[in-house]
Formats: C-alpha cells, structure tokens, sequence
C-alpha cells in the first residue's frame, strides 16, 4: 500500500510524449454487436449481422467502437498517468473522423500524454485535467483515421453530486 | 442563425431535428454490459459500495455511456460517413434509475467550411442537463 499522494504529484511523463502503441487490432463484427447492445442501439443487431451482402460492403464501426483500446493494452489504468479510479471522471472526449472505419478494418493506436492542468470549479473545487491523445491508423497503410482526445478530470474529492 | 444543407441524401435546415431518444430506467446492468463491452472498468460504476465510500451517493454511468447515446443518434439520423467530428461535455452523472431524454438540433451552417454544427443534449427526469455534444457533420 502506498501512501495518500497529492494531486497530480507522481512522476508524470513528459507533455507530448508517447505512452502507448498497441495492435495491430480487428475491428470486429461481434463486438461491433455488442457495443451496440451495450449502447441502447436498437438497429444494431441487424446493422452488424454478417450476411453475405454485409460480408461484401462492411458497416461502419460504432462511433465510439476505438474506445476498446482499453482491450488492447490502452486502458486509463494501464497508462502511466498515476489516475486513482475512484478519483477520476470523464469531462471531455472528441472524436475527429478522418477516414470511415468498418468492420474487418484493422487498427493500431498511439497514445500522448499531452499534459496537466490545474483548475478550479465553481462547483466541484480544485481538480486537475488531464489529457491524452490516441491516433488510430490503418494498419495496412499507416494513414491516420482517427483521433480521440479524452480529458480525464481528477479530483482529490470526488464532486458532492446529489441524486436528482 | 438560418440556412440549410445537404448532408448526404437529407435536406437539413438549422433548427431541424431527429426524434428524441428516451433510455432508462438505468440499472446496474447497463453499467456492467457497458464496461465489459469495451473492456474499460472503474468501480464507481460497478460497485455499490465503493462508490459510496468515493463520496458518490450511488453508482453512475460511464460518462461516454452517455456519448455513445449522443453520437448514435447523429448517426442514425445523417449517416456516420458525414460525421467529422463529435465532442462530448460531461456535466453531471447519470446515475442508476435515471431516465435520460437525448435531443440534438442542426445548430449552425458554415458554408465556407461546407459543415454544418449540430448541438446535443442529455437530461435526466428533472430536466437536469448531463451531457452537451457538438457534431461537425459535412455538408
């Protein structure tokens, strides 16, 4: 057991480095299923049902489908943030489509560490925001085809959040 | 802010919308299934009592739960090969047995660019806001 760290203390890599490079990864008609299962996406059983005619002209992937980096060795966890789970939460994820992904695509990741803010909430008190940087590539060509910006806000206390 | 666009097949005027979307009641398993399909796990999500013992008064929903929600519903109504870009805003959490109502309006044209910016919303049952998401879809 370590001890109670500040904040944002920890050695944090450097802003615009390289964290992580995974894959080569399918994109895969199964979890394309089960994501949106898992997304309320009524139309989805159908949508990635393997007929032949599918076979032949691919879905796309679901629009959030890359976050199963966390599958491929990219998790928050196994980033070299020092993020304790139960004092995180998500403020901010972007994704810019560059190329269409579909399924039987496959993929590799690069993850930057592109740095740590420290802020000050009307509402939830100090927090940092910490944010990171994955671009996916084919991994055929290499080409970019997408990249997803998650901003990651730590608190030393969690947000006093009430139920509605 | 007026005008109007093509996105793909559909004639979108600023001020249109899709049908809103209704989800919920949330339950514990939404949380699970949504954590074991992309393989990420935090047990504030997960765990009654850790999340308690983090200072939450009840496990909630993974925020990009919520985005994925958002982002589906922009697809399904203009198509995912026009979709540039998707920007989620977590506002606040969505906690189990929550209705969430998702709601998206094309919000602006900007011709010189050829996008148009649609502009999302999910609330709870009390009309508060948890997400906002901006889409840049080409036009």
């Amino acid at each position: 057991m370590t001890p109670d760290r500040a904040v944002g203390a920890g050695s944090a890599p450097e802003p615009g480095s390289l964290i992580a490079e995974f894959g080569p990864f399918p994109v895969e008609w199964g979890k394309a299923r089960e994501i949106a299962i898992a997304t309320f996406d009524d139309a989805g059983a159908d949508r990635y049902a393997p007929s032949e005619e599918a076979r032949r002209d691919p879905p796309f992937a679901p629009p959030t489908y890359t976050m199963v980096q966390a599958l491929w060795g990219a998790s928050l966890d196994e980033l070299p943030l020092g993020l304790e789970p139960t004092r995180i939460l998500d403020g901010e994820y972007r994704f810019d489509y560059l190329k269409p992904i579909r399924v039987g695509d496959w993929l590799v990741g690069r993850t930057r560490y592109l740095g740590r803010t420290a802020k000050r909430g009307r509402k939830v008190g100090s927090f940092n925001q910490v944010k990171v940087e994955t671009t996916f590539h084919d991994a055929q060509t290499d080409e970019a085809v997408l990249v997803a910006t998650r901003t990651v806000l730590e608190f030393e206390e969690p947000p006093r959040w009430e139920r509605p | 802010m007026s005008g109007s666009g093509r996105v793909g097949e559909a004639s979108v005027t600023i001020g249109d919308s899709p049908p809103p979307v209704s989800v919920g009641p949330l339950t514990h398993s939404d949380f699970i299934r949504y954590a074991g399909a992309f393989g990420e796990f935090n047990p504030v999500h997960e765990d009654i009592e850790v999340a308690r013992r983090a200072g939450y008064p009840d496990i909630f929903a993974q925020g990009m739960l919520m985005g994925a929600l958002a982002a589906n519903q922009v697809r399904d109504w203009l198509g995912q090969e026009r979709i540039r870009s998707f920007t989620a805003r977590f506002r606040a959490p969505a906690f189990r047995d929550d209705l969430l109502r998702i709601e998206c309006r094309a919000a602006a044209l900007d011709e010189s660019r050829d996008r148009m910016r649609l502009e999302s919303t999910i609330t709870n049952q009390a009309g508060e806001t948890l997400l906002t998401a901006q889409t840049e879809v080409e036009v």
